[in-house]
């Protein structure tokens, strides 16, 4: 090894600390990166592939049951390629404990011909046996079921049923059940049959016409809308009733995909913050390590070096930096990505098989483990190389300094004790050094104020989109029934302290430029105790005496409709004219809804005295209570004749919610916890390496009388004192770079910004983790050199 | 005495500006050393003496005049030619060693050779040892300096500054740092060194020393003050002493 190349790799492992933390901060940036690439390649890859295998449909329409016959005239119509026909029957599952769990059961004519969004034998019976049942493989923790034991399942009109579990499948079509709290399970048609009393469907999947496509200019989603549309009408002018608005895929992406992406791309963002602040660690490390090694570089210049080869020489060394960071974080990048990938795909059942992350991945990491810390070096490299012999050889490691502006405010404040001043002073002596240092640690502090303070939000969000659903229990029933009957019948169960019957339809609004949306209307009580909205602008229903008005959701505002406006709802094929009397923010919603007075409502579409919905308050308002009276209404409901489609308890809807956002929670505090990784160590390496570069000066201080303990003071309160300025600008810095990514996470998620709310906690923690590691950080060498002999300390080169 | 001018200085001038004002180290130099000659720079602190040699090696620039060092006007080179220039046509020697901390001995004495790409690499080592050998250190070759004392230290650096073979060594107070002792295996170094036919110029305050070379130049304030060519007569004795003085 030539001596040049020798003294790069002696300077790297005789300080072992400062290689260390250099390399520590690298892996840490390459780390965050990588992993979350890494896992956004899998993910992509993965659940993209698994979805083209199940011959995914471009869309779906939920409606009341139709023969089987319908799907033939469906199936003409010129611009629908293929269609699949399922039942849904939903139904409550009882569990061991007592307590039940939604079940939406599934049938389809054929399992082993399945033309769309196929379903797969995980073990056991394929297809499923008559009487028994297959459980989807997400949802099997929910029923705390295994393939062999008998499920209970209460049917919607109250009868129980047992079913034998057969066998276990993997349903990709579904969202995952574990998120939203369903349990999936899959019958013949003859066992759904006998569980509904009927053969009928009530699900079309369908294809788009290529060659339809292909003429309409559209693209797949758009053209996927109309036809869905076009359904719709057809099925209606036969009287069948499309009970939710139609759900149209992205092509290509499986459901929930678009939730993933947002994860990814927040984590992204956070991770490349946290990646570009390992780079300010490099440039602060390496100006220390030149700052120290001056002497040597105007010798190597008097012995017959270039620049540009001391140039190369610390470069180098910088990219030797990177090799050893390289092979520290490769192997865990490809750890975190398996992990991240694995914990993203069970939450929304991506069955990943291949955890291989791309070829670029690697060349990603290996780009930023060795070329960026080159660059981040660069700076302090060329300037610090450039000085000339005679600058470099002078340096006798005590710096002059000039009084400043700084120096002669500090000589007025003469309450503070020598020692202490001389600490604000030395603070201040080096202004591209301590610019660094500050920069850093504000960067570092700024974004780990803003990790809790998106996750502060996010629950005040969470709080928010709760305190909407101001009920216990909601009950949607399988057709209209009586209001006062369904209202009595609720009102005589004990532990059911008020009830509201709504009703609700799913229809479509025409915007002014004659395309239409979909829209789901509640019609309910103006003085709704069950339902309390976040306004945004105009009022609620209770302020207005406007029979016809409506109040929006955000999204539906998004279309360009405000208060004051007129909205045309078509429904049932006729137009009908609505007044817009508020928007109200939608939370975590992608969906259009709005509300209005259940009277227009029911009378509108031709319901007066029906109900379709029941909201519940229950006393106590707890889980058991809620799970309890589910039961009881059950049974009440299913004796007086009333079929339950669907219900659903407050304390799932919050479980339903902390699910989905657990991950995004969970990784923006292991992202918080890497920032503290890597404020630390620039902490950690500037102080030290403050210290160690001082070494003469301590010796000076102490040849004339200084104490130990006065010259670890001295040292100590200047890191403390930059720990804290750091941490001030920092959740300064922390105001506007929190609010930009709350808005852009609660854009990512659910197309509106997130309550916001600042976490002091989180602020407060930072300053004493960068107040904690400044003090620690420099006591353990300024102790260690006050403990050198003076002739040690005034001859040590660093 | 050869008489071949290696270093030539005309109307140098070198002012520092400083927080309290502008500083003339050196006020309008002229200085011819020839080869071989043996040149003590004397003075006291402030005079000008390390100013003088930084001009010569191209350490420091001139405010005004001209450098003229083994036929090559210094300051005419870029600053990365200049190194290499210095780096194959000078030797450089400090008060402070200053040897790379984390380096051997031997690398040390390589570190120009490698810099400069002189000698092929299977050469440099086996002349770093030759070096070391020559100047008794070559038991010491794989040690750092801090394992060193200051006379070793020294011995390196003077072995340092011969790696490249260059014609002409400068030396800053090569032995401000040593016991007298010390300070005098030193300087017969560097007697081998001009009867193996180098050009030594060297700062130094020792008058013992600097009455055994063969030109001496008194700096004060930035001037050249007195010039003595210094002719050393063998007595029977084998000792030296000065016979002649010759003023200038």
């Amino acid at each position: 090894m030539s001596p040049r190349w020798r003294k790069i790799w002696s300077d790297l492992t005789v300080n072992k600390t400062r290689t260390v933390l250099v390399v520590l901060s690298i892996v840490v940036g390459i780390f965050a990166v990588g992993s979350i690439a890494g896992t956004a390649a899998i993910i992509d890859r993965e659940s993209k592939a698994l979805w083209m295998s199940i011959d995914p449909a471009d869309g779906s329409l939920v409606t009341t049951p139709f023969e089987a016959a319908l799907a033939d005239d469906i199936t003409a119509m010129s611009n629908v390629g293929t269609i699949q026909l399922r039942r849904t029957l939903n139904t409550r599952a009882e569990l061991a404990d007592g307590t039940e769990k939604d079940l939406r059961i599934f049938a389809v004519p054929d399992y082993e011909a399945m033309q769309l969004n196929r379903i797969e034998s995980e073990s056991g019976d394929w297809p499923p046996p008559e009487d028994a049942i297959l459980i989807e493989r997400n949802t099997l923790s929910l029923l705390d079921i295994s393939e062999g034991d008998t499920l209970t399942v209460r049917l919607p009109d109250g009868e129980r049923r047992q079913l034998p579990v057969a066998g276990v499948t993997y349903d990709l079509s579904q969202p995952a059940g574990s998120v939203l709290d369903i349990a999936y399970g899959y019958v013949s048609p003859a066992t759904i049959a006998s569980l509904n009393g009927g053969e009928s469907w009530n699900t079309i999947l369908f294809t788009v016409d290529d060659d339809a496509l292909a003429a309409s200019g559209l693209d797949r989603e758009s053209f996927s809308a109309q036809v869905a549309n076009d359904i719709r009408d057809r099925v209606q002018a036969q009287d069948v009733i499309v009970v939710a608005p139609p759900f149209i895929s992205v092509p290509g992406e499986p459901p929930g995909y678009v939730f993933i992406v947002a994860l990814l791309v927040v984590l992204g963002v956070v991770g490349s913050l946290t990646f570009i602040l390992s780079g300010f660690l490099i440039v602060n490390i390496i100006s220390a390590l030149l700052a120290q090694q001056t002497r040597q570089i105007g010798v190597m210049k008097a012995v017959g070096a270039r620049t540009s080869q001391v140039v190369g020489m610390y470069l180098g060394m910088a990219a030797i930096f990177g090799v050893f960071a390289l092979l520290i974080a490769l192997p865990l990048s490809f750890l975190g990505a398996r992990g991240l990938a694995g914990f993203i795909g069970d939450l929304n059942n991506y069955k990943i098989t291949d955890f291989s992350a791309p070829w670029w991945i690697f060349a990603l990491q290996i780009f930023i483990g060795v070329i960026i810390p080159v660059l981040a070096a660069l700076v302090p490299v060329i300037s610090g190389t450039r000085i000339t012999v005679r600058a470099a050889l002078d340096s006798r490691g005590i710096d002059a300094s000039n009084t400043s502006f700084f120096d002669r405010l500090l000589a007025r404040f003469q309450m503070f004790p020598r020692p202490v001043l001389l600490s604000f002073r030395n603070t201040f002596r080096q202004k591209g050094r301590l610019a660094l240092t500050l920069a850093t640690l504000t960067l570092a502090g700024a974004i780990f104020a803003t990790v809790f303070t998106v996750r502060n939000s996010l629950f005040a969000t969470l709080d928010d989109a709760l305190a909407y659903e101001n009920y216990s229990v909601a009950i949607d029933l399988a057709e209209a029934y009586d209001r006062d009957a369904l209202i009595d019948a609720a009102e005589s169960l004990e532990s059911v302290s008020a009830v509201e019957a709504w009703t609700e339809v799913t229809e479509r609004i025409r915007l002014d430029d004659q395309s239409d949306e979909d829209v789901n209307i509640l019609g309910l009580p103006t003085d709704t105790q069950m339902l309390i909205p976040l306004m945004q602008s105009g009022v609620w229903l209770d302020e207005s005496d406007v029979e016809n008005g409506i109040v929006i959701n955000t999204n539906i505002a998004d279309l360009g409709v405000t208060t004051g406006d007129t909205l045309t709802v078509i429904v049932r094929g006729e137009p009908t004219e609505w007044q817009v009397i508020g928007v109200a923010r939608a939370i975590f919603s992608l969906e259009n809804v709005a509300w209005t007075r259940y009277d227009t409502l029911a009378e509108t579409i031709g319901e007066t005295g029906l109900a379709r919905l029941l909201r519940v308050t229950t006393s106590p308002n707890d889980e058991a209570t809620q799970n309890a009276v589910v039961g009881t209404l059950s049974d009440s409901f299913a004796s007086a004749g009333f079929a339950i489609e669907g219900t659903q308890t407050f304390a799932a809807l919050e479980v339903s919610f902390n699910t989905r956002f657990n991950v995004l929670v969970l990784s923006l505090l292991a992202l918080a916890f890497l920032l503290a990784i890597v404020g630390g160590l620039g902490i950690a390496g500037t102080t030290s390496i403050n210290v160690i570069e001082r070494m003469r000066e301590i010796g000076v201080m102490r040849s004339v009388g200084a104490a130990n303990y006065q010259v670890l003071g001295i040292f100590i309160v200047e890191a403390v004192f930059v720990g804290f300025i750091g941490w001030l600008l920092g959740s300064l810095l922390a105001l506007p770079i929190s609010r930009a990514l709350s808005d852009g996470v609660g854009i990512a998620f659910s197309n509106a910004p997130l309550t916001y709310s600042f976490d002091v906690g989180g602020a407060l923690l930072w300053l004493a983790l960068a107040l904690g590691l400044a003090f620690l950080f420099s006591f353990l060498p300024a102790r260690r050199a006050s403990r050198l002999t003076l002739r040690e300390v005034l001859s040590y080169e660093g | 005495m050869a008489t071949t001018p290696l270093i030539e200085l005309r109307g140098v001038h070198k002012v520092y500006k400083t927080a309290a004002g502008s500083f003339p180290a050196l006020k309008g130099i002229n200085l011819t050393v020839s080869e071989g000659e043996f040149v003590a720079l004397i003075g006291k602190s402030g005079s000008g003496k390390t100013t003088l040699i930084n001009m010569i090696t191209g350490i420091d620039y001139p405010t005004d005049g001209t450098v003229k060092v083994i036929d090559t006007e210094i300051f005419k080179l870029q600053e990365g030619r200049l190194a290499q220039w210095r780096g194959k046509n000078m030797g450089v020697i400090f008060q402070f060693f200053q040897l790379l901390p984390t380096l051997t001995a031997i690398e040390n004495v390589m570190l120009p050779m490698d810099f400069c790409n002189m000698y092929n690499k299977k050469e440099r080592p086996e002349r770093a040892m030759h070096l070391l050998d020559q100047m008794g250190l070559a038991d010491h070759a794989n040690k750092i300096p801090s394992t060193l004392s200051g006379g070793q230290q020294q011995r390196v650096a003077i072995a340092r500054a011969l790696a490249n073979d260059p014609p002409l060594i400068l030396a800053d107070e090569p032995t401000g740092n040593l016991d007298s002792k010390t300070a005098e295996s030193i300087f017969e170094l560097f007697e081998d060194l001009i009867q193996n036919g180098k050009t030594i110029v060297m700062v130094t305050h020792d008058n013992d020393l600097a009455s055994r070379v063969n030109r001496d130049l008194t700096m004060a304030d930035g001037l050249i003050v007195q010039d003595r060519q210094i002719e050393h007569a063998i007595q029977n004795d084998g000792a030296q002493a000065v016979a002649q003085e010759t003023a200038q």
